[in-house]
């Protein structure tokens, strides 16, 4: 969203309604400031090999069903990364974390979190899709870098469950813990308990060993 | 083979809902250059291989819109998507008929659903009665009035997003990309006499619904650039009608709850969508969330420079003329 705002800058119109709102504050914004989404920062900046280099407890063993975010990758000629529908930045991640990413066509769907609160049944049947289909194809848990879609998958699964008409136990981690857990970082340092669908299943499945 | 052709393989949906208990994958491989679209595969496949095989097209020049399929899942023109790139990525192409439409066989769908949604919203210009259109001389425009919607006017109707569209796929009180980028296309048209009613009759018919996920902008082959265009309607619903909806209501609810501390009081959000009332409902959910994540309960404290947010709420909201 804010890569879009910034594009927005480029409109006369829409930069004089900016600068005159900012020019009583005396603050100036050119819309120059670069937006960078974190996934982009690990794939991009620092790269996989050096994060694969870095991986203390690999996450072998562990399917995992990126999950991208609608608004990390569309309009994709406005965000100017990853494809729009076929992104691989996230599976090259998990696959440098030891993790096996899973192959599905909800991973580049919506979660349902835009009208969660304009028609919440609607929203839970579009999230119990992409979870039905992540577990479908095999996933332990899915992983995503987006926090709302971590409301409409992790929070809101009972209720997605409900919509589609079937069981779904399904882990969904936020970005930065699949990363924390495969550098070594605690369960505890990473706030997993604080899920409301319980990740120790997922965990479990790891079956790699602790590198030193 | 000739010259520059690679393997093409195709799996192919097939499908004769008459005779066939369920649908099945027949592969194909031909040999093709790199550069010639699906559509031109399938046609080899139905006079070389099988004849059975039925699609519809016709202009094979991305004009008329009749060979909109999936491609290894995306919703495309079957004559302007070429074999070599998706050999690439996938190593295979898989065809598949459009979503979000019944199959009347193999890879033709019936358009029912698509059409049905366009006529419920009426996306035809409609006169000022009170200012008729001069019958016998050209209605003239301004370049300034085109330039608000020259992307509208060269939809194909495809059906490419309506096929790529999740919230069609969950609900049906949805209109799909296109119904509302054409009535959008009407709203702004100033021949057209109603557009306050269009505005406040979309707002319960379905506009909310559109989840601003992209996937049509990015399926659209001719790049109407259909949620850019609802994002437009939504604007122009709540600046004539307020917050009335709750997709509206959360949109303005947004805005001014940053207000009030520059920062999202996320609790006070849910009860500006659903008033007090709605909050009861989801009382059991929300004490599940509490319970994992307590912080959500406390008023989060103003930022710094919350009095500088405030000035700037009130700088726009004075451009605009009012708040």
């Amino acid at each position: 969203m804010l890569t879009l705002a910034n594009l927005r800058m480029n409109d006369p119109g829409v930069r004089a309604k900016v600068d005159g709102a900012l020019k009583p504050l005396g603050i100036e914004y050119r819309g120059t400031v670069r937006v960078k989404h974190l996934l982009r920062v690990l794939v991009e900046d620092i790269g996989i090999p050096a994060l694969r280099a870095k991986v203390r407890r690999p996450l072998g063993g562990l399917k995992i069903g990126a999950f991208y975010g609608c608004h990390l990758l569309r309009p994709s000629d406005e965000m100017g990364w990853e494809s729009g529908e076929e992104p691989h930045a996230f599976e090259d991640l998990l696959d440098a974390l030891g993790a096996e990413p899973v192959a599905y066509r909800g991973r580049v769907m919506c979660c349902g979190f835009p009208i969660q609160f304009v028609k919440p049944e609607t929203a839970s049947r579009i999230a119990g899709r992409q979870i039905a289909d992540a577990q479908d194809h095999g996933a332990h848990a899915m992983a995503t870098p987006c926090p709302l879609c971590h409301i409409s998958l992790d929070a809101y699964q009972n209720e997605a469950s409900r919509a589609v008409g079937r069981p779904l136990a399904m882990p969904v981690f936020h970005l930065p813990q699949v990363v924390g857990l495969a550098l070594g970082a605690s369960p505890e340092e990473l706030g997993l308990a604080r899920h409301l669908v319980p990740t120790e299943p997922a965990l479990a499945r790891i079956s790699a060993p602790a590198r030193t | 083979m000739a010259a520059g052709a690679i393997s093409v393989p195709l799996e192919v949906y097939r499908f004769d809902p008459a005779h066939d208990p369920a649908p099945r994958y027949d592969r194909y491989t031909v040999e093709l250059e790199p550069h010639v679209p699906v559509l031109s595969a399938l046609l080899k496949v139905r006079a070389e291989i099988d004849p059975t095989l039925t699609l519809r097209y016709s202009c094979r020049s991305a004009i008329c819109g009749s060979c909109a399929l999936q491609i290894n899942s995306k919703s495309r023109l079957a004559c302007e998507t070429p074999v070599g790139p998706e050999i690439e990525r996938h190593g295979r192409i898989v065809v598949e008929p459009m979503r979000n439409q019944p199959v009347l066989r193999d890879l033709v769908v019936d358009q029912g659903p698509f059409w049905h949604q366009y006529d419920r919203i009426d996306p035809h210009l409609r006169p000022d009665p009170a200012h008729p259109m001069p019958v016998d001389a050209p209605t003239s425009m301004s370049p300034e009035q085109v330039e608000r919607f020259k992307e509208t006017p060269r939809c194909i109707a495809c059906a490419a997003c309506f096929s790529a569209c999740p919230a069609v796929e969950a609900d049906p009180t949805f209109p799909g990309p296109m119904a509302l980028a054409k009535l959008y296309r009407f709203v702004v048209d100033p021949r057209d006499g109603t557009t306050q009613d269009r505005l406040v009759r979309i707002q319960t018919e379905g506009l909310w619904l559109c989840l601003r996920c992209h996937l049509c902008t990015e399926a659209c082959p001719k790049d109407v650039r259909p949620s850019e265009r609802i994002r437009d309607l939504k604007e122009m619903a709540i600046a004539v009608q307020g917050a009335t909806e709750r997709g509206s209501r959360h949109a303005v609810g947004f805005k001014e709850n940053i207000r009030v501390a520059g920062t999202l009081n996320e609790t006070r959000l849910v009860r500006q969508t659903d008033g007090v009332v709605g909050m009861v409902g989801q009382l059991g959910q929300g004490l599940r969330i509490w319970r994992k994540k307590p912080e959500l309960l406390h008023r989060p404290k103003p930022i710094q420079g919350q009095a500088e947010v405030d000035q700037i709420y009130e700088a726009l909201d004075d451009a605009k003329g009012g708040p």
